[in-house]
Formats: structure tokens, C-alpha cells, sequence
């Protein structure tokens, strides 16, 4: 038998005719399609009982009333709780992002130890011990060498800090200031009371925004968006004052672009037209005041036309007004100066403790602390000043301060003080002095990494707190933080930390009388915790504000000029809020950064917003790249030429460029932070800055 | 001495014979070869291919629906539909230790399953054979509680059955065979033969069809869209 090429053929036809006549083929198709849309390395949540737990978010200020959807333990969707009271079934970016917090692979899952110059993975008990022996070591000759940095946060766990440290013995607690301490000051000042400030605008018929980004994050960011789409049906006017259109600026109707820094100059203009119109009882001592706020003299320092000056004046006048301020999110100090100007407005507009207006709330005293005994060291010690004397802490002169006065150890809860202060150099470098950092961060953030000991706090989603709500509400309240997931970690609440801290620190446990975490908020909050467990939240509906008097307060400065020679730095760099780019504590999670535009981060590339009418005069095109030059820093950017600036004036996102954290925001942008300066305000001492000059050079 | 011709036929002639007589050779060979090649592929496709394609997996042990059957009057004692409406499918733990918290009777399984499992506080990880692929949406409430269908047209007598059959599991899809059905050419001759998306379609269909009978003119053609009521 012969064997011929066409005898292999013929087997290949064979087994062609076979196999088609075979389910392999028909098979595999099926098989590779089911394959493909299914790809076996995607995680799939596994299938099980749906549940939802109620919780409060804390990831902002706002603290959004959040409802977590669960799969079995899984927590797998975090969605706003419907009729919360702050946020009525709305939530933000962040809070929806809970979810990739709690699972986030750059959590810290244990403590860590520094050791050889490199954190490692220690026992909760050898943390505790840590933190306790470093304590203990020099807690009789010189507990002020101990100090806290916190976030601004308005929690039972962070009150709780503070009295772990005046228990401890120093009075060297510091706070990053927010637009509602600087008004507090500015209320404590013009009215004589201590109060929170909250802001009804969802009732006023005339608001005039000194660039409070209504819808960008500012005070309870959902809470404000709420009140904002309120307005807009209500057909309330909202005028923006600001020198860059943020979106809340596009929502207004009208935009009124400013030389950046007269808006004191501006508010004063406007209350001296609006005093012609309307005198309301006791302003008659301001009249002296105002009369040297021509129109003529105002137009020409804000640059803004004196027929739109009186225009907003006559309607602000006329209607049920109320005038905001604290630029972007509020998440910075701003100018007292400002803050008195832009308070004044609302006196002038009589609506203080009115419908529409501006609220002056006391607190109502939800929390039940019993006396705090403290021993010699920390009576002694409490008598002393802080460092900062009684101001807020986040300028130059605090950082300097920091390793001069020889702190010690430094313990920084809810807050990033190397990515969120201005000037992270200048941050950094004072931080390298101070011999021992505690971090209680939950994530390796850039703070937590030059740390000696990381104490890893739970997350939103497993925490259990209590917070105060009245800013969001406008009444006296606290929400319940109660836990919805399981911890994903080796992590503890910050309460429980401390409280386990000072039983081991010699003469510190009868300031901590409680077993646990759990009986402290059972024992301070007594017999409202059940209903503030089953409710979710306590707010006095009673609660009615009483008529305050007042004083006017002539500010120190009319214009704030920004940093920076003019001559050298010929433009003026502005950072801005955006909503979708978280930039406090938390670093963005990925599906905030996916939704941020390609005008602001493309790539690695950050951008640096310019009008056409500057970027001419300087030979720039859209998308060349630049180099953007501050007393403090440089860095290099790409071009958005944008008519939504006003010339002369440059703006960069804040929040991106960070240095830690994962692939989705490490090195994505620039941290417009390393190219800010501090001012410090006169009255307050916390930064006032709210711009820098800048030059911007081709490269 | 031979003519023309003659020598014509010799040198032409002759050859051709050979060569038809070659050519039937070749014929049966590549036949041969073709059959070989048919043969092969077939039993390949038919008889290997299967082997290879599924790998075997045992239950974590052994489970009686039928002992169950008698206790439970029905199918949703066990899988049940939860408050939400949403389908409980194989019960947890929790569910079987209301019972079996002590070993009952003295089978080997019974022991392995309070031991290993209930005391342990430990999930059975038990084999799905009807899990279907996650690109495929499925509601157990509206088959079982809106179109009224007996567990039995998609998971047949499974409900009677004295012992849980080996797992086999698609080495490339992870997906039990059950999905496809017992049978590799996809024949079947009832309903719970196959899981595959011709037998949903069929009824799917069916009642769209109806539905369009049902409908006025120009709201025909609203229920071809039957895709994405299992493919979200």
C-alpha cells in the first residue's frame, strides 16, 4: 500500500467532517463565550442575603445620614439614608466611596512599629505599650513636649482626644481651622456668645455668595445641594462672588468675577449702600464707618462695575437675604476680616436667628461628661499656654514653632498634615524634627509613612461615634455612627485606643473612668443612646434661638494681598474645591478620580486653568506645557485655557498629586499645596491665605 | 517490425492501464484515510473532548433529597424565598443546625456534617449545579412565584434523589455540566435536561409571542427585548 500526499488530505477532510460533525466545536464556541464575559480573574461578590444598616457618614463634616447595602457581611453600596435629616436620601462622591475605602489595599491592616527605619507589623498590645512607655517616659518632667494635630472633626472620639491630652498634661491641642471656627470667632466677637454658625439658605430669597462653593463641597456639602436645588425652585437669586467660575458659580444667576482679595472691600461697599436703604436698630454706629466706602472707591478696588455694586445692594436690600462666605468647600480658615464684613451684611439684612438667615446656635449640651479629675502633672500643665497661644495652628510660625519649642511627640489623628498644609516642605521638614510621630491614620498616606508608630484606626464604615450635626441641620443635633461592616483589619475605634492608653499611664486612669469604648458612650450619652441607636439621630426641634445683640468690628485689613512680590510674580494662583476630587484627610478613591475631567488631570498631566486674554499676553496655547512659579515652589503643568477665569488670574485643582496611596492617585497631577504660602490672620493666627502670586513660564 | 501505430499503443497505451489500476488503489486508501480521519475526530469529539472538558468533583459528602422530602412537605421548606422576595438557594448552615445540631441516625455523612461543619460553625461548601454563569441574571420569585413553574421543569427529580451525583465542573468556564446538560450534543427530551439559554428563549417567546397577540399595533414589537431580562 502507497501512501500519497492525497491520503493525508484526505484523513485532515476526514477529521474536519468528523469534528464539525462533533460537538467540540460548537461547544468551545459556547464555552469561550461564557469564558470571555466572565473572565474568572474579575471578582464577583458572592451571592447571599441583602441587608441594609443605617449608619452616619463621616468622612466630611457633612455627616450624611448613609444606609450601607449588604450582602450577607459584605458591605457592597453605600447609599444616602432617605428623610435624613441632613441629607434626605442624597450623598457625595466620598461617602459613596466607602466602599472602596473599607477594602482598600492601601489601608494599614495592623499596627507598625518603625524599626531600622522601616515600619513593621507589631501586636495591638506591644502599640499600646509602646505609646504608653514613650508617654509615661516623659510625662512628669515635661508632658507640653506632647501635642495633637486633629482634623476637624466634630466627634465623641475626637472630644475624647482632647481630654486624653489635657489628662495627660498639655495643652498643646491643635485643630485645622475651618470656615466655622473662624465664624465662630467672628460670632463670639460682634455678638459676646459661643455658638456654631449654620447657615438656613435654603429659605433666603437673595444670596450673595463671596465664593462659598454652594454646590462644590461647601459646609454639609449634600446638605447644601439640597438647599440649593430648594432655592433654584423656589426661584431664590443666588449672586457668586468669586475671581474663577466654579460650578457653583455656573448654577447662579449671576457671576460676579472680583480682583481676587477685595471682597472685604466689596462687603463693606454693598453694606454702605444697603444702610441708605435699610437702618435696621443699633446699625446707626456703622454708618460713620461706611461712609468711606464710596462707590466709586469700590468699584475701582473690586474691579466690579458700581451699578452691579448697587444693584446687588438694592436686592439685597429688598429681599430676604443672606450673604455666605468661606471660599470653595469652607475647608480653610479664611480672613476674620472677611468673615466680620460678610457678617455684617447679615446684620445689616436683620436675619440673625430668622427664617432665611443666619442661625447662632448654642450647643445643647447632648453629651454628659462627668468631672474630669485630673492629677498634679496635668493640673499643672493645663496652666501653661499653648505654643500657639489661643490661636489655630496651621501657618509658618506653627511649624517653626513645633521643633523649636521641642515637641516632643506628635500625635496627628483624622488629618494628613504633610499633603494638606500649605507648603508640604516647609511641613515636612518641621515634622523630620520632631523626634516620635503617632499616626492613627487608616490609610499609608504621606503623613503615616514618615510616622514611628501607626495606631490604624477603623475606617467610616466600622466605626462606632457619636457627631455632632447642628451646622447641617441648623438646630441642636448629633448623629449615630454605628458600624455596618465588620473590620476588614487589625484595627480599633480611636475611643477605644485612648482609652486603653490612659489606663496604663500612671495617673491618668480616673480621667478614663470606663471599662470600654462602649460604656464611655453609654455613660456620656445616658439614657438618650437608645434613641440615638434606634433613630439615628437627635435633633432639638424645640431648640429656639434667642435675639442677640451686637457690635460692629472695623477690620484690620480692607485687602488681602495675596503672597508674593507682584513685580517678580505678576499673576495670581488660586486653588479650588472640586467635589469630585476629595482633598482633606482622605485621599480621592478611584471612582472619584475616574469621574474628574481631562481638563484637570489627563494621565499624570495637572492642568493650571488660564483665560485666553492672559495666556496671549504670555504665548501659551491650550495643552502646552509650563512651569507655574510661587514664592514657595514651582511645578509643571499643562495649559486649560478656560473663559470661566478671569484674567490675570490662574487656578489649580487641590487634592491631586499625591505622593502616597495607590496607583489610581499617587503621582497623578500636582499638590498645589507645595505651591501655596501662609499668611497668618491677625486676629485668629490661622492661615488666611487663599491665594499666592505666581509667575508661569514656558517649557 | 511494429508500425507506427503499434508503437503508439505500447508507449501510450499501456501506461494508462497502470494507471487506472493505481488510482483504485489510491482511492481505498484515501478512503481509508478519510474514514481514519472521521472516525477519530468523532470519537474525539463525542467521547474524549467530554472527559477532557470536565474535571470531577465530590460534595463536600453525601446528601439524601429523598430523606429530606419526607420531613420538609415542600421544596421551599429547605429553599425558601427570603422577606425581600430574593431566593435563599442552598440553605445555610444555620438552617440545617435547627435540626442536625446533634448528629441523627448514624450514617457516616450525618457525622461528618455536625462534626465537621455544625460544631465547627463552618459553611458547607457545597457544588452548585445549577449555579449559572454570572453574566446571566435569573429570578427564582418570578418563575416560581409569578409564572407559577414547578422547581421540577428546570432542576427535575432532584427532590427524590437518594444521593448528590459526582460535580462536574467546565475546566474553562468553572461551570457545572448540569448547565449544559448531561448530554455533549446538547439533545435533550425534557425540560431539566439543559440549562442553556435555548430553553429559557423557548418559553420566553412563547410568551412574547402572546404578549404581541395581546398588544395593540403600535406597541408590537415591545417584548423582543428579552435580552437584557437575563443579560443586565
Amino acid at each position: 500500500m502507497k501512501i500519497y500526499r492525497r491520503s493525508f488530505l484526505a484523513l485532515g477532510v476526514g477529521a474536519a467532517v468528523g469534528t464539525a460533525l462533533s460537538p467540540l466545536p460548537w461547544k468551545m464556541v459556547d464555552d469561550s463565550s461564557i469564558w470571555s464575559q466572565n473572565w474568572p480573574w474579575t471578582p464577583v461578590p458572592k451571592d447571599g442575603a441583602i441587608s441594609y444598616e443605617d449608619s452616619v457618614c463621616t468622612l466630611c463634616s457633612g455627616n450624611c445620614g448613609i444606609k450601607a447595602r449588604k450582602i450577607e457581611d459584605r458591605v457592597i453600596k453605600v447609599e444616602g439614608k432617605e428623610d435624613h435629616i441632613v441629607n434626605d436620601g442624597g450623598v457625595c462622591l466620598l461617602g459613596l466611596s466607602g466602599p472602596q475605602l473599607l477594602y482598600s489595599p492601601t489601608r494599614v491592616k495592623s499596627p507598625l512599629k518603625k524599626i531600622k527605619g522601616k515600619l513593621r507589623k507589631i501586636s495591638w498590645e506591644d502599640a499600646i505599650t509602646e505609646l504608653s512607655e514613650k508617654l509615661s517616659g516623659i510625662r512628669d518632667e515635661k508632658s507640653d513636649k506632647v501635642a495633637v494635630i486633629s482634623g476637624n472633626s466634630k466627634s465623641l472620639s475626637t472630644l475624647l482626644l482632647k481630654r486624653f491630652l489635657k489628662a495627660y498634661g498639655s495643652p498643646n491641642y491643635f485643630t485645622r481651622a475651618t470656615m466655622n471656627d473662624t465664624y465662630k470667632q467672628v460670632i463670639k466677637k460682634m455678638h459676646g456668645v459661643d455658638a456654631t454658625p449654620a447657615f438656613n439658605i435654603d429659605k433666603a430669597d437673595y444670596i450673595l455668595s463671596f465664593g462659598s462653593g454652594i454646590i462644590d463641597g461647601w459646609g454639609s456639602p449634600v446638605n447644601s445641594i439640597k438647599a440649593n436645588s430648594k432655592g433654584v425652585d423656589n426661584s431664590r437669586k443666588l449672586v457668586q462672588i468669586e475671581s474663577r467660575m466654579s460650578n457653583t458659580a455656573i448654577v447662579a444667576d449671576k457671576w460676579v468675577p472680583i480682583k481676587p482679595g477685595t471682597d472685604i472691600t466689596l462687603a463693606y461697599g454693598i453694606a454702605a449702600e444697603v444702610i441708605k436703604m435699610k437702618e435696621p436698630k443699633g446699625s446707626a454706629s456703622l454708618k460713620p464707618f461706611l461712609n468711606k466706602y464710596g462707590l466709586s472707591k469700590v468699584a475701582e478696588v473690586t474691579g466690579i462695575d458700581a451699578a452691579q455694586i448697587t444693584e446687588m445692594a438694592k436686592d439685597f436690600a429688598t429681599n430676604k437675604s443672606i450673604a455666605i462666605c468661606g471660599k470653595g468647600a469652607g475647608n480653610t480658615a479664611g480672613s476674620f476680616d472677611e468673615f466680620v464684613a460678610v457678617h455684617t451684611l447679615n446684620i445689616l439684612a436683620n436675619n440673625i436667628n430668622k427664617k432665611g438667615g443666619v442661625q447662632v446656635i448654642k450647643d445643647s449640651g447632648f453629651f454628659n461628661w462627668s468631672n474630669m479629675k485630673m492629677d498634679s502633672v496635668a493640673k499643672a500643665a493645663n496652666k501653661k499656654q499653648a505654643i500657639t497661644g489661643n490661636k489655630f495652628p496651621d501657618t509658618e510660625s506653627f511649624l517653626n514653632k513645633l521643633p523649636n519649642e521641642s515637641v516632643e511627640v506628635l500625635l496627628i489623628a483624622n488629618d494628613n498634615p504633610l499633603y494638606t498644609m500649605a507648603d508640604s516642605d516647609a511641613v515636612k521638614k518641621a515634622f523630620e524634627k520632631i523626634p516620635y510621630k503617632v499616626s492613627f491614620s487608616s490609610f499609608m498616606d504621606e503623613t503615616t509613612e514618615i510616622a514611628d508608630l501607626v495606631l490604624p484606626v477603623n475606617v467610616n464604615l466600622e466605626q462606632t461615634d457619636v457627631v455632632s450635626i447642628t451646622e447641617s441641620v441648623q438646630k441642636p443635633g448629633i448623629g449615630y455612627v454605628a458600624p455596618v461592616s465588620d473590620l476588614q483589619f487589625n484595627t480599633k475605634d480611636l475611643g477605644e485606643i485612648l482609652i486603653e492608653t490612659a489606663k496604663t499611664i500612671d495617673g491618668m486612669a480616673d480621667a478614663f473612668p470606663w471599662d470600654d469604648y462602649e460604656s464611655c458612650i453609654s455613660a456620656i450619652l445616658g439614657d438618650k443612646l437608645e434613641s440615638l441607636q434606634e433613630e439615628g439621630v437627635i435633633v432639638n426641634e424645640d431648640y429656639r434661638a434667642k435675639n442677640l445683640s451686637f457690635k460692629f468690628i472695623a477690620p484690620k485689613n480692607e485687602v488681602l494681598a495675596p503672597k508674593g512680590d507682584k513685580g517678580v510674580y505678576p499673576l495670581v494662583l488660586v486653588p479650588y474645591d472640586s467635589i469630585r476630587i476629595p482633598n482633606g484627610y482622605i485621599g480621592a478613591p478611584p471612582f472619584a478620580v475616574k469621574t474628574v475631567s481631562d481638563k484637570v488631570i489627563k494621565g499624570k498631566d495637572g492642568f493650571v486653568e488660564i483665560n485666553p486674554v492672559t495666556a496671549k499676553q504670555l504665548g501659551l496655547s491650550d495643552k502646552s506645557s509650563v512651569k507655574v512659579k510661587t514664592s514657595e515652589g514651582s511645578c509643571k503643568v499643562k495649559v486649560n485655557l478656560s473663559e470661566q477665569i478671569m484674567p490675570g488670574v490662574v487656578a489649580m485643582a487641590k487634592g491631586l498629586g499625591h505622593t502616597a496611596y495607590d496607583k489610581y492617585l499617587a503621582g497623578k497631577g500636582v499638590n498645589v499645596n507645595n505651591l501655596l504660602g501662609t499668611v497668618e490672620d491677625p486676629v485668629t493666627g490661622s492661615n488666611c491665605a487663599w491665594a499666592i502670586r505666581c509667575k508661569i513660564e514656558k517649557v | 517490425m511494429s508500425t507506427i501505430d503499434e508503437k503508439y499503443q505500447k508507449v501510450v497505451v499501456s501506461p494508462v492501464d497502470e494507471i487506472i489500476g493505481s488510482e483504485k488503489g489510491s482511492s481505498a486508501i484515501i478512503l481509508v484515510f478519510f474514514i481514519a480521519g472521521l472516525v477519530a475526530s468523532l470519537v474525539v469529539g463525542w467521547v474524549i473532548f467530554p472527559k477532557v472538558l470536565y474535571s470531577q468533583k465530590k460534595q463536600p459528602f453525601d446528601f439524601s433529597h429523598e430523606v429530606h422530602s419526607e420531613q420538609v412537605e415542600e421544596c421551599t421548606g429547605c429553599h425558601f424565598f427570603r422577606d425581600d422576595g430574593t431566593f435563599a438557594g442552598v440553605p445555610k448552615l444555620a438552617q440545617c443546625a435547627e435540626c442536625h445540631e446533634e448528629v441523627q441516625g448514624d450514617t457516616p455523612n450525618e457525622k461528618v456534617f455536625v462534626e465537621e461543619y455544625v460544631a465547627k460553625e463552618k459553611e458547607v461548601p457545597w457544588l452548585i449545579y445549577s449555579k449559572q454563569p454570572d453574566c446571566v441574571f435569573f429570578s427564582h420569585a418570578a418563575h416560581v412565584k409569578k409564572a407559577e413553574m414547578e422547581c421540577k421543569e428546570c432542576h427535575g427529580d432532584i427532590g427524590t434523589s437518594k444521593s448528590l451525583k459526582v460535580y462536574e465542573e467546565n475546566r474553562l468556564t468553572g461551570i457545572s455540566r448540569d448547565v449544559w446538560g448531561k448530554s455533549i450534543g446538547g439533545f435533550k427530551s425534557n425540560t431539566w435536561d439543559s440549562m442553556k439559554m435555548d430553553v429559557c428563549a423557548k418559553c420566553h417567546e412563547k410568551h412574547a409571542r402572546q404578549k404581541e397577540k395581546e398588544t395593540k399595533h403600535e406597541q408590537k414589537n415591545n417584548y423582543k427585548g428579552a435580552c437584557f431580562q437575563c443579560h443586565k
